[in-house]
């Protein structure tokens, strides 16, 4: 079956498993490359998962799933690499070392923010605009807002600010994803976030005060 | 404003589920791991449904979860939810292991049923009123499709056979019964 132009009804079968692996496999292609088709496959793919009755999985699949995908470190993934490296005499001068410190310094805040969003409970804050035009916008913190994860419904990228008391500090831009836009990004010690359309603040969200565990 | 899209947070679960979605997209394993603790239940419960052995359905989850997560392509955020997407995987490769084990022994009450000695956290009968509430705001035809389609699993073909309707007639109806539903259980979201 070659991809179809138009998926039609091909949605609902899909996503009611009726269709053969031949079908399914031109389906797939073809919602990998067409937006409107694919959101149509995700709503009708959202009502079967609403029929579905909850279960309790027996402990040894948790284990199993847990052991599939392990969490390496930063250093064990480059280890390969250094070898490579020493064995080819490719290692003689500094710069490279340096890229490791510097990779893994960044991948231990990664494992930090990780860490943080996944054993802490989320706090959460809804920027309040202070522009007509200001995207719907939420701010997400993990416990003790050392990091915080910012989305907007917007198809444009606005800069996030963190600002103290009379400290402005530039966090980074959202990154436009669809009709969504984003930022995940490690601050301290702010007193609200607010979104910068150029240099003009759009929306405003008050960070919630760290909390105790 | 406009009415939010289903990307913003309309409650804080949808804004952590829209969090693990973008890291999930991203690789960062600590997604995968989220996804599985928000879902595991569900997914379970997809599998178990269709092939009704614990041990199957733990394969059936296991493999699933580890062949999405092996391909780069498989999710993509404008499909929609991740909790769906991978739900619907697992459903469809549990269907896909029975058919080809020959398999085809009914699923005599499938219907919303939970086997015994599987415990749950959340009250599953309340799931089943709410599931079959919105069944039975369908017409019987689609009512009929969907028990078919969905709860026996059957495939179109079959089903086309079973009614004795042209094979068209039949993704026209099961497509349209699933519309008739998403349109209810959307209403009854927005209430």
């Amino acid at each position: 079956m070659s991809a179809p132009q138009h998926i039609d009804d091909l949605a609902e079968l899909y996503a009611l498993g009726m269709l053969s692996d031949a079908e399914r496999d031109a389906l797939d292609g073809h919602i990998a490359a067409c937006e409107p088709c694919a959101k149509r496959v995700g709503d009708a793919e959202a009502v079967v998962a609403s029929l579905v009755i909850e279960a309790e999985p027996p402990r040894s699949l948790d284990a199993r799933v847990r052991r599939a995908v392990a969490s390496r470190p930063a250093v064990a993934r480059l280890g390969p690499l250094i070898a490579a490296a020493f064995i080819l005499g490719l290692l003689p001068s500094l710069w490279l070392l340096h890229a490791v410190q510097v990779r893994s310094a960044f991948d231990d805040d990664r494992r930090a923010a990780i860490v943080a969003m996944l054993h802490s409970h989320f706090t959460h804050a809804q920027f309040v605009s202070i522009a007509p035009d200001a995207p719907r916008a939420k701010v997400i913190f993990a416990r003790g807002g050392a990091w915080c994860y910012v989305v907007a419904q917007t198809r444009k990228a606005y800069r996030v600010q963190a600002q103290t008391a009379g400290r402005a500090t530039d966090l980074g831009t959202l990154r436009v994803s669809g009709d969504t836009a984003e930022l995940f990004v490690p601050h301290t010690d702010a007193g609200a976030l607010v979104l910068l359309d150029g240099t003009r603040a759009v929306a405003r969200a008050a960070v919630p005060r760290a909390s105790s565990r | 404003m406009d009415a939010p899209s289903s990307a913003i947070a309309r409650s804080p679960d949808d804004a952590e589920q829209h969090a693990i979605e973008a890291a999930f997209v991203a690789r960062e394993p600590w997604a995968f791991h989220a996804a599985y603790d928000s879902y595991r239940r569900r997914l379970y419960g997809a599998a178990y449904s269709v092939l009704q052995d614990r041990a199957d359905a733990e394969d059936c989850v296991h493999d699933v979860l580890v062949r999405v997560w092996r391909s780069v392509h498989a999710y993509s955020r404008t499909r929609g939810s991740l909790h769906a997407f991978l739900v619907v995987c697992v459903r469809n490769e549990a269907l896909s292991r029975r058919r080809r084990e020959q398999n085809r022994r009914r699923i005599e009450h499938a219907q919303l049923r939970v086997a015994e000695g599987v415990q749950s956290e959340d009250d599953p009968a309340a799931q089943r009123v709410d599931v079959q509430r919105a069944l039975d705001r369908l017409s019987v035809a689609q009512r009929q499709t969907i028990a078919l389609a969905y709860f026996e699993g059957l495939t179109h073909e079959e089903i086309a056979q079973r009614l004795q309707q042209p094979l068209g007639t039949v993704k026209s109806r099961i497509a349209n019964a699933l519309r008739a539903l998403r349109a209810i259980l959307q209403e009854r979201a927005n209430a």
